[in-house]
């Protein structure tokens, strides 16, 4: 049974760029990707930005190599383009020398075609296009990407809402821990839709402006859309030794918080359980942590939530830690995937990425995340949060390998 | 890794009177075609709480089917709740959709929405039982169930003293029936060779890895498939498990049939290589055809191995259940496709 699981691929699209460097120079320059919603034809586009992927369907067909078709879902068309890039950093290009599993999360799945299909199948049932809903269920853009990639040995999606990539990401090592896969390529997609758009904005957590993650003047998050993957793998794998290792996958938790459905507990009892757990597995101290890429949607819950795990797990020595959503939109589904990326280039290069646009602290504690940009770190370990509706809590623990 | 775990208790809300049934129910309807509901509790009596008033009926079955697995099996908080679901919440995806239409996007009611999410199930137990376990939902479409038993297959690998709550929902509504007749996969009548008929349901497991006395049956393994890309490959993927686990004409095996000549070509092709025409059955003329069905099926499966009888709505009452083993066979829509091997203890 191997004990280690090492990331050799990265893959990621979001409003910040189409692959991984062009997202580490918006990182770099401080880019943010949130912006006027441009692309998504929704009643909310003059007063809610988002961060956007600025590429239309077609221009996203192009990317891949399908064939021309106006009914892919854009969910399964921004995870292909990254699930494609992970495996092509990772060097798989016999897929069938070690058992490959895809496992992939998604929150409302091919929605964007849905609410095509649904606008005139409301008015009038016989109506509406076919291949406008047959691609509605979460698990058609997993089996699609599955199906050009050439992997059918084992293919899951995850749904647990804003967890959900951390969570294929943790079901994906213990595949690969538990002997029945050799590599896995996992992570999340989610296109914006008005579905969720709409569904964020009906509960007051969007930010009409572009957000301010832990400040205390926060107002809410903005959506954003991408996907994120990575490719783990164990050492025993043919031609291990040649390939570039990103890191390794040294813990992850899962835990649920069990107090409200959609918000965080005041005691952050899940934020707290999912932390320690994943340091435990991995045997590392709170100490030790010397970078958290946190959830930090910029809602006043979560964001309050979160900075009191953080205090109490960390109490006198908070590590330096920051929230990218406010770069990359929160991107439900494929936020743990992208953010797992974004802490592994961080790790990799030494670099903090600054938590965008903080101007206050909040008055509940006295610390506050990395506003500059920071170089040279050495960053032997970098915890990732990723928090969902249904109280559902995971960290994912990244270290040097 | 040892794939073996122990169901410790199931329950089981489906189109037949199969809630807190004592054991196998005596008789079950058929429905060849049509919308199958599930026959729903008395929530007066199982699910007295407030937060009942703004579930769906779905997370109402679900909920009610949970709890009452939980009792069965003696669990107050179980160790991890682990859900599968094809389709999640439909009826909630599909009332938020209508008021954003009508609403032009403006002034919605959240509820709905909060309710949407695939994973509300799983996380509306953990509130009620206050778990603070390990929480998955599964969304892969014939997969789902299948995933979340290999996911409880890990857990308790992991935690070998602790136990799963191990579920699979699903619904069907006016509206997904209506775009399944659309799409051809409904069928008219027992004529029609083409499509089948559509169900639902709410069934959930407290899984171990230890047997006790009350144990229902054990699962032995499991092994699944997507995408084939030939036939070959199909039957080369059965072979391997076939063998692996030495199944023979004594061994029982219970398949997704469904009515639909494409659909059911590979289920007869693989009882004449395989098995004996005598040991075989099929269930998805009692709960409908859905993404999850085979949680029906393993939950039949499990206490027919309890009660050592084949019931006459599944296979030959006459049939014997000489190796004590069924095998559950599915496969949906040619895509996904699953084997579980359950045996009795």
């Amino acid at each position: 049974m191997p004990n280690k699981i090492y990331i050799t691929g990265l893959g990621i699209i979001s409003a910040i760029g189409g692959n991984v460097e062009e997202s580490l120079h918006a990182l770099l320059e401080s880019r943010t990707g949130v912006g006027k919603i441009s692309i998504l034809k929704t009643a909310l586009s003059e007063t809610h930005p988002a961060a956007e992927v600025k590429k239309t369907n077609k221009e996203l067909v192009s990317l891949t190599n399908l064939p021309e078709n106006k009914f892919y879902s854009r969910t399964m068309l921004l995870g292909l383009i990254a699930a494609r890039q992970a495996l092509t950093a990772a060097r798989i290009e016999k897929l069938n020398e070690a058992r490959t599993g895809f496992i992939s999360a998604t929150s409302v799945g091919g929605m964007d075609r849905t609410e095509v299909f649904y606008e005139s199948f409301s008015k009038d049932n016989s109506r509406g296009h076919l291949h406008d809903i047959i691609t509605h269920d979460c698990g058609e853009s997993t089996e699609a990407i599955a199906a050009q990639l050439g992997i059918n040995d084992f293919v899951d999606t995850i749904s647990t809402a804003c967890s959900s990539s951390a969570n294929a990401i943790m079901l994906g090592a213990k595949m690969i821990k538990h002997g029945l896969l050799d590599r896995v390529i996992a992570g999340g997609t989610d296109a914006l839709s008005k579905f969720t758009l709409n569904g964020f904005n009906s509960l007051m957590i969007l930010d009409r402006q572009p957000c301010q993650p832990f400040d205390d003047k926060r107002r809410g998050l903005n959506m954003g859309e991408g996907a994120g993957y990575i490719v783990l793998e164990s050492d025993k794998n043919p031609g291990f030794d040649q390939k570039e290792i990103f890191g390794e996958l040294s813990g992850y938790a899962n835990t649920n918080d069990a107090y409200h459905q959609t918000a965080s507990s005041p005691d952050a009892r899940g934020a707290i359980m999912a932390m320690t757990q994943a340091m435990e597995m991995a045997k590392l101290s709170p100490s030790q942590i010397d970078y958290i890429n946190a959830h930090g949607t910029g809602t006043p819950n979560n964001d309050l939530t979160e900075e009191t795990a953080i205090n109490n797990i960390f109490g006198e020595r908070i590590p330096p830690f920051s929230s990218t959503k406010a770069f990359t939109g929160h991107t439900l589904a494929a936020a743990g995937g992208i953010e797992a990326v974004i802490s592994l280039l961080a790790m990799k290069h030494g670099f903090i990425f600054p938590n965008l646009r903080y101007e206050t602290k909040m008055k509940e504690f006295e610390f506050s995340p990395v506003t500059e940009l920071r170089k040279q770190m050495k960053l032997s370990h970098v915890l990732s949060n990723s928090f969902g509706f249904g109280g559902n809590n995971s960290s994912l623990l990244f270290s040097k390998a | 890794m040892n794939t073996t775990i122990y169901i410790r208790a199931a329950s089981c809300i489906s189109p037949q009177p199969t809630f807190m049934a004592d054991g196998l129910p005596a008789e079950m309807k058929t429905f060849t075609s049509g919308k199958l509901n599930a026959i729903e509790p008395d929530y007066k009596i199982h699910l007295n709480i407030p937060a009942a008033r703004r579930m769906s009926r779905l997370i109402k079955l679900s909920v009610c089917a949970a709890l009452s697995c939980l009792k069965d099996a003696d669990i107050k908080n179980p160790g991890a709740i682990i859900c599968g679901t094809g389709l999640g919440c439909m009826e909630d995806s599909e009332k938020f959709l209508a008021s954003l239409l009508d609403n032009n996007e403006q002034t919605l009611s959240p509820t709905s929405f909060i309710f949407s999410t695939h994973n509300t199930v799983a996380a509306q137990v953990a509130l009620l039982l206050q778990c603070y376990n390990y929480n998955f939902t599964h969304t892969h479409r014939g997969l789902s169930f299948e995933n979340a038993l290999l996911d409880a297959i890990l857990f308790l690998n992991d935690h070998p003293d602790s136990n799963v709550l191990a579920g699979a929902t699903d619904e069907v509504t006016p509206t997904s029936f209506k775009i399944l007749q659309r799409l051809g996969a409904a069928r008219q009548d027992d004529a029609d060779i083409h499509g089948t008929n559509a169900g639902e349901g709410a069934v959930f497991f407290s899984l171990q890895s230890v047997a006790e006395e009350n144990t229902l049956a054990k699962i032995t393994d499991i092994n699944t498939f997507s995408i084939p890309v030939s036939e070959n490959v199909i039957f080369e993927k059965i072979n391997n498990f076939i063998v692996k686990h030495k199944i023979s004409k004594d061994d029982f095996i219970l398949t997704g049939l469904n009515g639909d000549a494409v659909s059911d070509k590979i289920y007869h092709e693989v009882i004449q290589k395989y098995f004996s025409v005598n040991n075989t059955g099929t269930y998805k003329h009692l709960c409908g055809e859905y993404h999850t069905s085979t949680a029906f099926a393993c939950w039949l499966s499990a206490l027919m191995l309890k009660s050592q009888r084949v019931p006459g709505y599944v296979g030959d009452p006459a049939a014997v259940l000489t190796s004590g083993r069924i095998l559950i066979f599915n496969h949906y829509k040619g895509r996904e496709f699953s084997l579980l091997l359950l045996e009795k203890c």
